[in-house]
């Protein structure tokens, strides 16, 4: 896996290039709009990290280039810009994701795994993880055969978690796009939810689908032993 | 000339407070990481004296970057946003409300609400959608298990009442909750912070006030001009 680093402050670039290289991701890095623009266009990358402050050529500028380019390619741009305004005018330019400076980066890590196994989001109807499934058509959940009514907030929630399958995800990612909230938060809302969840999906069932990934949130999987 | 006199005066002081505020919250982490990494540098220390020099550097950085972000977070709350149009306040209340009732559970609070409908507000949306969750977030954290909130929309002749009133009832619940320990008094603090300075950028005002009884938010915001809802109602 490759990700291009676009970032023009040389420390922040090489801590990033560092973390994702102890990851075992290969990692360049560009300074500057025009070679950004340049290298994603020549090389095959599976991943940017895009900066928006950019010498040169502004990271706006560099994803609507590249978007009609390479519309499969992820962008998660990076950014000290925190306004709603800013992060519509970034998503409305083509980019995937959003995360604001200072970010930890753990959070980081978790939203660029996110992104290189999704690709561009599924357009099923239906989605399935083991015996639970979710018909995003009909708003309808099944476990097994048995139906399940949820709230709408637990229906987006669990929608949320199943079209990102197999990936850990952080409470400000289910905050950011369940709540349509984007500020820094401690609240204790995602835990309730997904407790809720939990006691609709995985109570009575044969195995558990939804796991606490300590330190980082939840991800949706495949089976896990019960413990007797 | 003296309102304009005394709007400069008053937005100078609320500046000056504001940078204040922001330089203290920011100055203790930053010493503390300071201070974590000159000592750490002294002397040579083993793996694990390192280890722990790290750890409380990284404690305080991510108390810089709490600080930070509260004070960005106060900072753009003054702005009333982009899109401001007239919409029903209570329908936006509703869906807080519906949004935390599982809270409320969890943490055993009583709720219940009482609305008159439609009342229209000017606002930005997604300013109104997070100021509403903040006052929520905050009012449920602040309620022990037994509490009774009650959530209220008043209509007067200019203004739209919002009230969050808790009361203490200790028979609601044989058992107290054992959820988990509800964040820090202080991030709750901040949090009101900034939904008055959201209540504020439209004009509106947020008084917390407290009782014997239990302790209510009221939340006053200009109604919408009778021209601007005419085509919505």
């Amino acid at each position: 896996m490759r990700i291009l680093v676009v970032e023009d402050d040389a420390p922040l670039a090489i801590f990033i290039r560092k973390g994702f290289e102890a990851e075992a991701y290969a990692v360049d890095i560009a300074s500057d709009g025009e070679q950004a623009r340049n290298m994603a266009e020549d090389l095959d990358y599976d991943l940017v990290l895009l900066d928006l402050n950019l010498p040169k050529l502004d990271g706006v500028s560099v994803l609507r280039h590249l978007r009609p380019l390479k519309p499969q390619l992820p962008v998660l741009v990076l950014t000290a810009r925190s306004r709603v305004e800013d992060r519509v005018q970034a998503l409305d330019a083509g980019a995937d994701d959003c995360l604001n400076k200072p970010f930890s980066f753990s959070e980081l890590s978790a939203r660029v795994r996110a992104l290189m196994r999704r690709g561009r989001p599924t357009a099923e109807s239906v989605l399935r993880v083991c015996d639970l499934v979710l018909d995003r058509v009909d708003r309808r959940v099944e476990r097994a055969g048995r139906r399940i009514d949820l709230t709408s907030k637990e229906f987006a929630l669990l929608e949320y978690l199943m079209r990102n399958a197999g990936r850990r995800i952080t409470r400000s990612m289910i905050i950011e796009h369940v709540w349509n909230l984007n500020f820094d938060t401690s609240t204790n809302v995602v835990d309730v939810y997904i407790n809720y969840l939990r006691k609709k999906i995985d109570e009575g069932a044969s195995c558990r689908l939804i796991h606490t990934v300590r330190g980082v949130g939840y991800e949706i999987s495949e089976p896990e032993e019960v413990a007797v | 000339m003296n309102s304009a006199q005394t709007g400069e005066r008053s937005f100078a002081n609320d500046h000056q407070r504001f940078v204040s505020d922001v330089f203290h919250h920011l100055g203790q982490p930053l010493t503390e990481l300071r201070c974590s990494i000159e000592l750490a540098l002294r002397k040579p220390l083993d793996c694990a004296g390192y280890r722990e020099a790290l750890g409380s550097a990284l404690q305080a950085a991510n108390r810089v970057v709490d600080a930070a972000s509260f004070a960005r977070q106060l900072a753009e709350a003054e702005y009333p946003g982009g899109n401001l149009r007239v919409l029903d306040v209570t329908r936006v209340l509703q869906e807080a409300i519906d949004d935390f009732l599982p809270v409320a559970d969890d943490a055993k609070v009583a709720m219940a609400w009482r609305m008159v409908d439609p009342v229209f507000i000017r606002a930005d949306p997604a300013r109104l959608h997070e100021m509403l969750f903040r006052v929520m977030d905050c009012v449920l954290h602040a309620a022990s298990s037994g509490t009774m909130l009650t959530v209220s929309v008043e209509s007067g002749d200019v203004q739209a009442s919002l009230n969050f009133s808790t009361h203490f009832q200790p028979l609601l619940w044989a058992e107290p909750s054992d959820r988990d320990c509800p964040k820090p008094p202080e991030e709750m603090h901040r949090s009101l912070q900034v939904a008055r300075r959201m209540v504020q950028a439209i004009g509106g005002t947020l008084l917390e006030t407290a009782d014997s009884i239990g302790n209510t938010i009221r939340i006053r915001l200009p109604l919408a001009e009778n021209s601007e809802t005419v085509l919505i109602g």
